[in-house]
């Protein structure tokens, strides 16, 4: 193998580990209403710390750039609101584009169906001015995305 | 010679297939694959105007590398598109990865296509 291939992979091989790395290092921000700071120690265990308190509610705001908090906490039995205070419409649902199966029980097919309510999916475009909501009952963290820029993504850290 | 024209020809119907599924899946469910366009892009043109060139560019590009003809310029294309599809979906990397090895794949008819052009000069 030539010199200039090796180096090439190389490259390549860099460039698309701290493409990787990038959307792992993204600091897990505390949400709007979270009052204090969740420490890394109730990150890893999904349960929140001893005197210090994740509400049961959370906003996100949706607009052109993307989830805003991207990342956030909430109780488990807790509601997040993703708010589109953007001109244009999104659809915020579980990971992972396209079908929308990876927070448990959710899947996109069951858009339409009785069980659409128990989907974390807004089985379609949130208008501007408009919110979805969801309830989160699984403790764990969930990655999430908007269905109409695959690009955008966050995290949901449900704990005890 | 039988078995390279052989690979020639799977390497060909890989990539046209990729090409070929994702152009007939944007018909059928457009929402899920608008996403995968810059936002950018998004505000220059309407979203479905630019879904249905970009599928009516991909059936073309399908059927132009299962010809076989001028399979040089066909690869290198369908390198260039994978290339821009990973460019600017980087932050959804969880999903358009594949794409990198098909990327290599295109590469690697270009490059192939080229040697072969270069042996039949001689």
């Amino acid at each position: 193998m030539k010199m200039g291939h090796v180096l090439f992979v190389i490259i390549l091989g860099v460039l698309l580990l701290l493409s990787a790395c990038r959307q792992l290092e993204e600091p897990v921000q505390s949400a709007v209403a979270v009052q204090e700071d969740v420490s890394e120690e109730s990150i890893v265990d999904d349960v929140a710390p001893e005197g210090e308190s994740v509400l049961e509610e959370v906003t996100i705001e949706m607009t052109s750039s993307g989830f805003s908090p991207s990342d956030v906490t909430v109780k488990a039995g807790g509601t997040v609101i993703f708010v589109n205070n953007d001109i244009n419409g999104h659809w915020p649902a579980s990971a992972i584009h396209p079908t929308h199966t990876v927070y448990p029980g959710s899947s996109k097919d069951k858009c339409g169906t009785a069980e659409q309510v128990k989907t974390f999916d807004a089985c379609g475009e949130v208008a501007s001015g408009e919110s979805y909501s969801f309830k989160f009952t699984e403790v764990g963290s969930w990655k999430y995305h908007d269905h109409l820029n695959a690009g955008d993504t966050g995290t949901i850290m449900v704990v005890e | 010679m039988r078995n390279s024209s052989l690979a020639f020809f799977f390497l060909r119907l890989g990539i046209a297939t990729v090409f070929l599924y994702a152009a007939i899946a944007s018909f059928l469910d457009p929402l899920s694959w608008v996403g995968f366009f810059p936002v950018w892009l998004k505000t220059l043109f309407p979203a479905t105007i630019l879904l249905y060139l970009f599928s009516t560019y991909e059936i073309v590009l399908a059927f132009w590398l299962l010809s076989g003809r001028h399979a040089l310029y066909a690869a290198s294309l369908a390198a260039l598109t994978l290339f821009s599809i990973v460019i600017f979906n980087t932050s959804a990397l969880d999903i358009v990865f594949r794409d990198v090895a098909i990327l290599f794949a295109a590469v690697a008819l270009a490059s192939l296509t080229h040697e072969q052009q270069k042996k039949g000069k001689k």
